[in-house]
Formats: structure tokens, C-alpha cells, sequence
């Protein structure tokens, strides 16, 4: 899971660790509809526009400032308020224009973005430069902006920007008013997928040379469908339709009211008595305290609706420290984790993972994984592989995690369990979420438990980021290096979207999954409970939640 | 008194300095980098180091806390890593519903433990006393949480009284504020019953008695007074550690004050938040203490300074 996001997930769960289960009992079982206007619990009627939706929400945005949006709550705010160049359609991963239309040069390196008509909430146009401005925001070292990555050095020019010794990005020209070109150093198929990031909106370039950093973010000027009408701190957002809204016909709500409300249980009550639309509108899901009530309460079994994100949630081994420097060790220890067990024990909020790319990946999933890329739970085999590798009796050592969430320590105790059937013996080291990301980033813990949550839907977010040399220690913490797999991940970032490039990640990942730095343990599976009468609800692979096509049903 | 007042204050600066001194120990020395926090993983390292040094994090320990101590002095607590605002602001958003939850509680606390203590010391060893002492028992016994939990699930989702949670008008305060005062009314009502018994006792309410004065001028014109002053220690206690921010309930009933912010700073390792409201708790238990020394002589004048 990208480290912000995990970030605000866990705090989201920690914050509802006193909750408790009061309510009913039964079975459930329910999908997400993959479209605006269908319904999640059936059904699909003509749209009714107006009414207000009331909404828990578990804390406040961090930030509302799109440039600073790199945690889940913030950056589903902030797509609330402001639009990109491209978005997701619908429920799927394929990218089309949001407030421009596109084309790419044959070479793959120059995007032409053709602006439409549409203006921010104060009436000012949306122009190129409403792009070049955030670009430049983004990039910029004062800014602090997780998106800085993610352009620099794509972007030409970018490098010299970023270093102050440029006053413009040379990859970045507004050609007229409406036509915004954007040069990349080489072809990337992934920079659509970027794009689409909140990173990256409109915005209004004379509000933000007239108002300060802070200002601006708590007080959002976009182009979105919905407006900050108020707030009050500690107690509530109330979002009003903006009536000038670019796309014609949504969105359908007059109002949103997101009351903050940290209390799990008081959330469940509120559902359940009708005063909340939905509950974790967004990617923290259910929180845990109310996910079993929930399901097991036959009035609400058939309200759930659930997805399996584009994530997995994996055990590192230290490829440079301990006993998991012997590649054979790392193997066995594969064959030692039973991970229907760990489904069991997140409720069922998972499937089990066999490598390292989810299911849900568009791209890089391998369906046949080679037999040496391969493990199934067989601590017999484990035990034997163990003694070749010169640990006959097992070893001693240490799994660290963190206790921003309840189900890492859950997933850590169940592995220690497992090791421990093999003879290796593990004591648990648990620290709060940024002392643990601290010490997992010098690349010195033996093992650990982590997440991983796309970016966007391509393999390179997860095989790249993770696995490269030049990712070592803070994002590689595993300390894997292997020079073949550099090799292709860097042939990978540069060719164009298709099967060679596909095929590529997939033997990267089958040679790392053949070296086991990961064992992956399972991919989660989002869950959110949402009212019958509220309909449009829908779960993008990526996590973005389309407040602008609910509608609020007779009830 | 103004004596004592002034030399009460000396020393509450003491001590408020050598909290802020393990505080900020404590939060900076954790092995962990919130500077890569605030950027996220595909940040540059340069970045990293940028922010490091923008943060002061790159500067030794004793360098940051007598940068802390100087900025304090002017009336800035810093800002929050995580939420980007000045601490103070994020405080004072917070201070009043805090201050509302705690003042009401308190009430609370006062209304049901007070005649809970005269009466059970006048039925001292009766039928009354049993029954109030074993309610005073199981009101001691209960976890906050879980007395909260219920409040929550009968009063405010069974029967739709009250709101079961959030933060917003009066309403809201209700139910937590009751939560603390059926967790803490005992301690008043034991408190008070034991010194009732004792001043009830004594001579000069003997000789009150003879002198034909009425029950209740014996009781609330004589025993009462006297009997109120452990109570009034405790009270001043309690009132502090409430406006410290009641954690647990704050936390049961996502009410939005200073407790909720400090348990979401300690998750973020948000130190300029952590350490704000750490002092800001820690005022007040000074601040109460002192205001409660100083209305015992007001209250009985047998105490001087």
C-alpha cells in the first residue's frame, strides 16, 4: 500500500479501537454495480435530483489542497471539489477526459490537451495555465507535494525546475488559452494514469497568486461538482451543488453533510437508524468494530457492498539481514504460511495471495505462475527446506509491524503462529505507524509486516517502486536486488502499453517471486455498507468514489 | 496570600517547564521521520532532507527545544505535521467543545454524587446506605467505555432520545457528560459520606443540636461546609484532568475536543500537536490545583496562607 495512504487508514482504525458489537446476526453476501446509475443493492430507476446526503466521516480532511492530497480521505475530498485532465470511466481502469480531450504524438512524448469549457466557482475559465500553475505547485520543493515523484523527471524540464534552475518547465506550454502540450523525456504508459491523480486538477491561478498556502488549503476553489459551502472545524463539512457544474446533468444531490465522527460505534447506530447514507464512504472501509454487526444482521447483510482492491497486503523478508539472506530460508518460509487462516482471521475481508500483482491489476497478473514462483502451504516441505539451508532446529527472530491498525497486528500473530510450526521462532515488535515506517525504511527489520495500494492500475506501481535497486532501503525495504530484474523494470517503464510490455513485468515478478523478498499474504477486500435508497453508488478499482452520480431514492 | 499566590505560580512554571521537557524528549525521540510522512513514498530523498531541515529536524535536540521554548514564549505552539495548521488554532477549535463536555460532566458529577453522600451519611449503616453504597460501588467498578456504549445503545439509538455520537449543540453533550458522571459520582458520594460522618460528629455540631438549631440548618448550615473540602480537592482534580480532555468518552463518542486531537496526534507521532496539548492539559491541572488552594481559605477560614 502506498506509505500516505496506509498512513490515514491506519489512523482511521486506530482511532476505532474502543468500538463494540451490539447489534444482530445472519449471513450476507453482496457485489458493487459498475455503473452511475445502477444501483448497489438493485434495482435501477430514473435518476431524482435534489435532497441532501448525511455522511460519517472518521476524521477531518487533512488537507483540501489538491498538491497536498496523498492520503485517502484528503484525496477524496479534494476530487469533490476539483477535476483533472483525465479520469477513470466509471467502475473501470480505462482513463477518458475529465476537462480536456487528448492526443499523443507518435513518438509517444508530446500529450496535446484541448481544454473545455468550463469554469471555476468564482466564474474565472479554466485555461492551460490553470494546469501549468498546479504542475508547477506540484513540483515545487516548498510545496511539499507527494506528486512530485511522480512527474520529476518525466517531465522535461522538470529536473532543472526542481533543482530552481528554471524559473518554467520547458515540457509544459500552453499553445493557446485552451490547448495545454505537455513533453515528456521519453514515452510513458503510465502518464494518463498519473493524470488522473488529484495531484494534478485545475486551478484557479489568480485565487491561488492571491491567497496563501493555508488558505487555500481549507478553502478549495475548483471546478468540481460539489462546492465547500462551509466548515465547521471538529464538527462538520456541508458541500453544496455547484449549478455550473461542466458536465451536464449531475451531480443529482443538493447537499452533502459530512459530520465528523470518529466513534465506530456511533456510526453504526446512525446507519442503522437511517440519519447516514452510507457507511466509510471512503477507502478506509467499514470500520472493523462494525463490519461483523453489519454482516451478521439480516436486515443489513444485503446493503454491503464489497470489492477487492487493487492492493496486497505482504510479509517482508530482509534479503540482507538475518538468516532471510539465504534465498533457501526465504523459500521455505513460503511454504510455511497458511493464508486461508489469515482470510479467516480478517473475517473474510480478503482473498489469499500467491504474487505479488493482485487479481484486480489490469495488467501483470500472472495466471500461471512457474512452479519455482509458485507455494502452497506445506510446513513438512518448509521444515525440510529449512535443515538443507543449515537450520535444522530453526532460527530466532523478530516481526516487526505497527499498531495503526488492528489487522496487522492480527496478520503478524498468525504468521509468528505458523513460523513457529517449523521451528522458527519469532518474537513481535510492535511500534505506532510512523516509528515502524521509520525503522522499515532504513532496511534493517528482519521481517515485517506491510501493504501496498496502487497509485494506478499499472504493474510498474507495484514492481518498480518495490523491487528496483534504486528503491533501496526506503520503498525497497525488502534490500531485493537483482540485476536481471532491474533490467527489465527500467525496459518496462519505457515501452508503450501492450503484451511485451505486460509479458515483461510478468517475468520480473516471476523471478523475484522465485527469490521470495515477499510473501504475500492477501489482497483486502474493501467493504462499505450503503442505505438501499441511496442509489448511484459505485467502487472504481482506484478508489474513487463518485459522489456526483448518487442520487437520494423515495424512502 | 498573594505571597503564597505569586509563589504558587513560580512554581507552576517549573513544573510546566519540566513537563514540556519530558514531552519533548518522549515524541522526538522515537526513531521516526515525519518529514517522510508529510511527503510520501515517491518523494526525493532531497526532498526529504528539505523538509527535514524545514521542520527543524535536522537540528540537535536541545537546539529544537530551546527553538520550541522561544517560539512558546510568543504564543506559537508550532504547526501540525500532519494537518498543516498553527497548533493553537487547531486547540482553540476544539477548547470549547472540550470545555462544554467537561463543565457539564462535572455538574453532572456534583448533582448525583453530592446528595448521594449526605444522604447515605445520614442513613449511615441502613438499608438506604447499602443500597446506595452498592449502586456507588458498581458506578466506580464500571468502565467509562462501557457504560458509554450503553448509554449510547438504549438512550440514544433504542429510544432516539439523544444523539448517539458526533459532535454538534447541547444535545450532544448529554449523554457523554452522563457517561462521566455515572463513572465518577461515586467518588464524590464516598468522598463526601466519609466526611459528613466525621463532621457529624464533632463537637460543634453537637453543640448546634443543642442550641435546638433545625436538621437541615445542622446539615447544610453547619456539617456541609466543613464536610465540602476534601470534596472541593478532589473536585479541582477532577475539573482539571476533564478539561485535560476526557479521552476515552471523547473517543466512545467521536465527540470532537482536545482529547480526540491529542490521541490522533500520538498515531501521526504529530509532535508540535502532541506537545500542545499536552501543556494545554497540564495548565489546567496547575491552574485548578492552585484555584482550589486558594478557595479553601475562602471557604474555611480556619485556613490561612
Amino acid at each position: 500500500m502506498n506509505v500516505s495512504k496506509m498512513r490515514m487508514v491506519g489512523v482511521i482504525a486506530s482511532m476505532a479501537m474502543l468500538g463494540t458489537a451490539l447489534a444482530g446476526c445472519g449471513t450476507q453476501s453482496a457485489t458493487t454495480s459498475q455503473q452511475g446509475n445502477t444501483t448497489a443493492s438493485g434495482g435501477s430507476t430514473q435518476p431524482v435530483y435534489g435532497g441532501t446526503l448525511t455522511l460519517d466521516l472518521l476524521s477531518q480532511f487533512p488537507h483540501l489542497d489538491p498538491a497536498k492530497a496523498y492520503d485517502t480521505t484528503s484525496e477524496e475530498a479534494v476530487e469533490q471539489f476539483y477535476n483533472t485532465l483525465v479520469t477513470y470511466q466509471g467502475a473501470t481502469n480505462t482513463i477518458v477526459p475529465d476537462l480536456a480531450s487528448y492526443t499523443v504524438s507518435d513518438g509517444g512524448k508530446v500529450y496535446t490537451f484541448s481544454i473545455k469549457n468550463a469554469k471555476f466557482w468564482n466564474g474565472d475559465p479554466v485555461t492551460a495555465q490553470s494546469f501549468i500553475t498546479e504542475f508547477q505547485r506540484v513540483l515545487s520543493n516548498s510545496m511539499q507535494s507527494g506528486g512530485q515523484g511522480f512527474v520529476d523527471p518525466l517531465i522535461q524540464g522538470s529536473a532543472a525546475y526542481v533543482a530552481g534552475k528554471a524559473t518554467n518547465v520547458s515540457g509544459l506550454k500552453a499553445i493557446n488559452s485552451s490547448t495545454l502540450q505537455i513533453t515528456l523525456m521519453h514515452p510513458s504508459a503510465t502518464f494518463l494514469y498519473v493524470l488522473a491523480m488529484p495531484f494534478f486538477s485545475a486551478v484557479d491561478p489568480t485565487y491561488i497568486a492571491a491567497h496563501s498556502e493555508s488558505y487555500i488549503d481549507t478553502h478549495p476553489m475548483g471546478t468540481g461538482p460539489f462546492e465547500l459551502a462551509s466548515y465547521t472545524p471538529g464538527k462538520d463539512y456541508v458541500l453544496t451543488k455547484n449549478p455550473n457544474y461542466f458536465v451536464k446533468g449531475i451531480p443529482y444531490l443538493n447537499k452533502i453533510v459530512f459530520n465528523i465522527n470518529n466513534s465506530p460505534s456511533a456510526v453504526l447506530f446512525h446507519f442503522e437508524q437511517g440519519q447516514t447514507g452510507m457507511i466509510s464512504w471512503n477507502q478506509g472501509g467499514i470500520p472493523t468494530e462494525d463490519y461483523l454487526p453489519l454482516i451478521n444482521n439480516p436486515t443489513y447483510a444485503s446493503d454491503i457492498v464489497k470489492q477487492t482492491e487493487v492492493a496486497t497486503d505482504y510479509f517482508g523478508l530482509n534479503c540482507a539481514v538475518g538468516p532471510t539472506q539465504n534465498v533457501a530460508v526465504r523459500r521455505a518460509l513460503e511454504y510455511a504460511v497458511n493464508k486461508q487462516v489469515i482470510v479467516r482471521i480478517l473475517d473474510g475481508l480478503a482473498v489469499p495471495a500467491n504474487q505479488i500483482i493482485p487479481p484486480s491489476m489490469p495488467s501483470g497478473y500472472e495466471q500461471n505462475l512457474p512452479a519455482n514462483a509458485s507455494y502452497s502451504y506445506n510446513p513438512a516441505l518448509a521444515k525440510k527446506l529449512l535443515a538443507k539451508a543449515g537450520y535444522p532446529k530453526g532460527f530466532n527472530t523478530t516481526i516487526y509491524t505497527d499498531n495503526s491498525s488492528p489487522t496487522d497486528l492480527k496478520m503478524a500473530e498468525a504468521v509468528q503462529q505458523m513460523f513457529s510450526q517449523v521451528g522458527v521462532n519469532a518474537t513481535i515488535n510492535q511500534s505506532s505507524w510512523n516509528t515502524f515506517l521509520a525503522s522499515n525504511e532504513t532496511g534493517k527489520q528482519n521481517m515485517f509486516t506491510l501493504a501496498w495500494l496502487e497509485d494506478f492500475p499499472d504493474p510498474s506501481d507495484f514492481l518498480n517502486t518495490l523491487f528496483n535497486t534504486n528503491q533501496i532501503p526506503v520503498n525497497d525495504s525488502t534490500n531485493y536486488s537483482n540485476k536481471q530484474v532491474d533490467a527489465l523494470l527500467n525496459q518496462g517503464s519505457i515501452m508503450p502499453a501492450g503484451t511485451a510490455r505486460d509479458n515483461v513485468y510478468k517475468q520480473a515478478q516471476n523471478i523475484i517471486m522465485s527469490q521470495a523478498p515477499w510473501i504475500p499474504l492477501v489482497n483486502p477486500v474493501y467493504a462499505a455498507a450503503v442505505q438501499p435508497w441511496v442509489k448511484g453508488f459505485y467502487v472504481n478499482p482506484n478508489l474513487m468514489d463518485p459522489l456526483q452520480y448518487i442520487w437520494i431514492a423515495k424512502h | 496570600m498573594i505571597a503564597y499566590i505569586i509563589r504558587r505560580i513560580g512554581g507552576s512554571i517549573v513544573v510546566l517547564i519540566g513537563i514540556s521537557i519530558i514531552t519533548f524528549s518522549l515524541a522526538y525521540l522515537v526513531p521516526a521521520n515525519p518529514a517522510r510522512a508529510i511527503v510520501g513514498p515517491h518523494a526525493s530523498e532531497a526532498l526529504v532532507l528539505q523538509v527535514e531541515k524545514q521542520l527543524g529536524l535536522n537540528e540537535p535536540l536541545p537546539v529544537r527545544y530551546v527553538h520550541y521554548m522561544g517560539n512558546l514564549l510568543q504564543g506559537n505552539l508550532g504547526t501540525s505535521y500532519v494537518l498543516d495548521q498553527p497548533v493553537t488554532t487547531l486547540i482553540s477549535q476544539r477548547a470549547g467543545a472540550t470545555a462544554q463536555l467537561a463543565v457539564t460532566a462535572w455538574i453532572a458529577e456534583l448533582l448525583i454524587g453530592i446528595p448521594i453522600g449526605i444522604i447515605s451519611a445520614l442513613y449511615d449503616r441502613k438499608a438506604v446506605d447499602h443500597v446506595v453504597s452498592i449502586l456507588a460501588l458498581v458506578g466506580i467498578s464500571l468502565p467509562v467505555f462501557f457504560v458509554g456504549l450503553e448509554l449510547m445503545y438504549w438512550v440514544g439509538f433504542k429510544l432516539g432520545w439523544l444523539p448517539v455520537g458526533g459532535t454538534g449543540g447541547f444535545n450532544f453533550v448529554i449523554l457523554p457528560a452522563l457517561t462521566y458522571a455515572i463513572t465518577g459520582a461515586a467518588y464524590y458520594a464516598r468522598l463526601l459520606k466519609s466526611s459528613m460522618i466525621d463532621v457529624m460528629s464533632s463537637d460543634y455540631i453537637r453543640t448546634a443540636r443543642a442550641k435546638g438549631a433545625s436538621p437541615n440548618r445542622v446539615i447544610f448550615g453547619h456539617a456541609l461546609r466543613n464536610a465540602i473540602i476534601p470534596v472541593m480537592t478532589y473536585g479541582g482534580i477532577d475539573i482539571a484532568s476533564l478539561f485535560g480532555g476526557v479521552v476515552v468518552i471523547e473517543d466512545v463518542f467521536g465527540y470532537s475536543g482536545i482529547g480526540q486531537l491529542t490521541v490522533q496526534a500520538i498515531n501521526n507521532l504529530d509532535v508540535p500537536v502532541i506537545m500542545g496539548t499536552v501543556l494545554f492539559a497540564a495548565l489546567f491541572v496547575v491552574l485548578f490545583n492552585l484555584l482550589v488552594d486558594v478557595l479553601y481559605g475562602i471557604v474555611d477560614p480556619r485556613i490561612t496562607y
